[in-house]
């Protein structure tokens, strides 16, 4: 489904991702580890075309994507949530929602229809499989980290996503937070059947659903695998070892 | 005679809608309408033509400097703008053929109303004004029905669209939103909104002057902006309306406008940045939270 083959990123003389590849099959979970500044993000953002990569490419679909530009990548059935939670503050809940299921259904240019009515449905039924659905009126800006993130994950998948890409979904919350997060990833995932990659630097989460794991250090695989395996991997060892003492 | 200027609002409301604050759009757009204008006289088009061909003019051009400056973010999209409103601008000042250079065009006729007189001047209402006021009444249509354009078009899933942008532009690209093409659109429509409030400012100030084009010109419409509320539908409407009002009142007593004007904007950016829209709506959410828990 995607295929990462050797990518590069030089920014200013630094490696920030040193000929990375790697596979997400459809239908799999997959998660990428590694320290802090190991090159999680830049990957993801040469991967969804935010940045351009210096080398390598990426492939959808077997269709060749690198370097395409966000929008039309969101076509081709990627989602995506950020880091720093990204949402539209000042709309409400159900604007922030209703808003992706408009840019995606290309009713965007439409000039003249009254905006309140249109997939009003869709996105009451999306609010509610993410749990957001009594909070539809509020503005998103107030609504918890947590459910900001929520709302970040309802934007990508009101894109109607193949792959969704989740650049460290629980990062910034509370132990029951994250549980609950990734409970309602998994099961989203599950449910629509999507092939889901995400970063994470919170170890128990990533053991727990993740099928596939590929760590990265200095822009560097140095180990991709099954939980087990990677658990047992004696570079990986080294590295977290090496930044815990 | 005062309210009929209120078609400026007009161009200035678009503003609200458009995302990146392109401030001027419509200064460059205005100039633009002026040079329609110029063409308009010589060929002497009748208003029913020449008015929607003042939007489209308005619209085709920005849409020219609009390919370019969405180009660019921040202080540089608004230099750009300014250095292409000073292009116009001095087009207008030195292309005596088409726009009378320094002289301008005076004398922009009316609308002929005299099919009014002729058909209606025996109706209880209709007939026996004045050009001037049957101009007035024009404009108060045609101001209206742009409005209610307007705000259709605010309101409607491309309204929509802009505001995500406005609100975080990375995050609207990745719901599928081509922001540069949707900026370019909103351009477009600024231009041709400027086009069309210059259009009928040219034949209400039975004149156009190089001067419109000038970049004091784009400013005072950002001030009535700034004066009435920013990214409220209403609120630069009734900024226009109040900043020509405080002009003429003050103006019959002292020659000091600019200063009172440049205090007015001191006051209003550390004291009420949301202008008078702004502060209105504050004012009735804290009376209407009190009646509710009194």
């Amino acid at each position: 489904m995607l295929e990462v083959r050797d990518l590069v990123k030089v920014f200013d003389g630094f490696v920030a991702v040193g000929g990375v590849s790697l596979d997400a099959p459809r239908g799999s979970i997959g998660a990428i580890i590694g320290p802090n500044g190991a090159g999680k993000t830049t990957l993801f953002n040469l991967i969804t075309g935010h940045l351009r990569p210096d080398r390598g490419h990426v492939k959808l679909n077997g269709r060749d994507v690198t370097g395409i530009a966000p929008h039309d990548l969101c076509r081709l059935g990627v989602g995506r949530s950020f880091q720093r939670t990204n949402i539209f503050p000042r709309l409400t809940v159900f604007e922030n929602v209703q808003a992706a299921f408009l840019s995606h259904r290309g009713r965007g240019w439409n000039l003249v229809a009254p905006v309140e009515r249109l997939y009003r449905d869709e996105t009451l039924g999306l609010l509610e499989s993410i749990g957001l659905a009594d909070r539809a009126g509020e503005i998103a800006g107030f609504l918890s980290h947590g459910g900001q993130k929520q709302l970040e994950l309802g934007l990508a998948l009101a894109l109607e996503p193949e792959i969704l890409l989740l650049d460290e979904p629980t990062a910034g919350m509370s132990a029951t937070e994250t549980r609950d997060a990734i409970r309602l990833i998994e099961r989203i995932a599950r449910e629509r059947g999507l092939t889901l990659l995400f970063t994470e630097h919170d170890m128990e989460v990533v053991f727990s659903i993740a099928e596939r794991i590929t760590v990265l250090h200095q822009g560097r695989v140095i180990a991709n695998g099954p939980p087990n395996e990677v658990r047992r991997d004696e570079a990986v060892r080294r590295v977290y070892l090496g930044e815990r003492h | 005679m005062l309210r009929s200027k209120r078609y400026s609002n007009v161009f200035l409301k678009e503003e609200g809608a458009n995302p990146t604050g392109s401030f001027k759009a419509r200064g460059l757009a205005l100039a633009v309408t002026m040079a329609k204008h110029f063409g308009l006289k010589k060929l002497a088009v009748p208003f029913v033509l020449a008015w929607p061909a003042a939007g489209v003019f308005g619209a085709a051009c920005a849409l020219v400097f609009g390919f370019f400056c969405v180009r660019l973010t921040r202080i540089y999209f608004a230099m750009l703008t300014l250095a292409f409103a000073q292009i116009v601008w001095a087009i207008c000042f030195k292309w005596n053929e088409l726009t009378g250079g320094e002289q301008g065009m005076p004398e922009i006729p009316y609308p002929d109303f005299g099919w009014i007189e002729r058909f209606g001047g025996n109706l209880p209402l209709l007939g026996g004004w004045r050009t001037a006021e049957y101009f007035y009444f024009l404009c108060t249509i045609l101001v209206a029905a742009s409005l209610w354009a307007l705000h259709r078009i605010v309101t409607s899933p491309f309204g929509r669209m802009l505001t995500t942008i406005r609100e975080n532009a990375e995050r609207a690209e990745f719901i599928g939103v081509n922001v540069r093409r949707y900026e370019l659109a909103a351009f477009a429509l600024a231009g041709a909104f400027a086009g069309l409030a210059g259009g009928l400012f040219g034949i209400f100030n039975r004149g156009v002057f190089p001067d419109f084009a000038y970049w004091t010109k784009s400013s005072e419409v950002l001030i009535m902006t700034l004066l009435g509320g920013m990214g409220t539908f209403l609120g630069p409407s009734i900024g226009a309306l109040v900043l020509i009002l405080l002009n003429q009142q003050i103006v019959s007593y002292t020659e000091y406008w600019p200063l009172v004007l440049g205090t007015v904007l001191v006051v209003l950016l550390f004291g009420f940045p949301g202008g008078i829209a702004g502060a209105v709506g504050a004012l009735s959410a804290r009376l209407f939270r009190r009646a509710r828990s009194a």
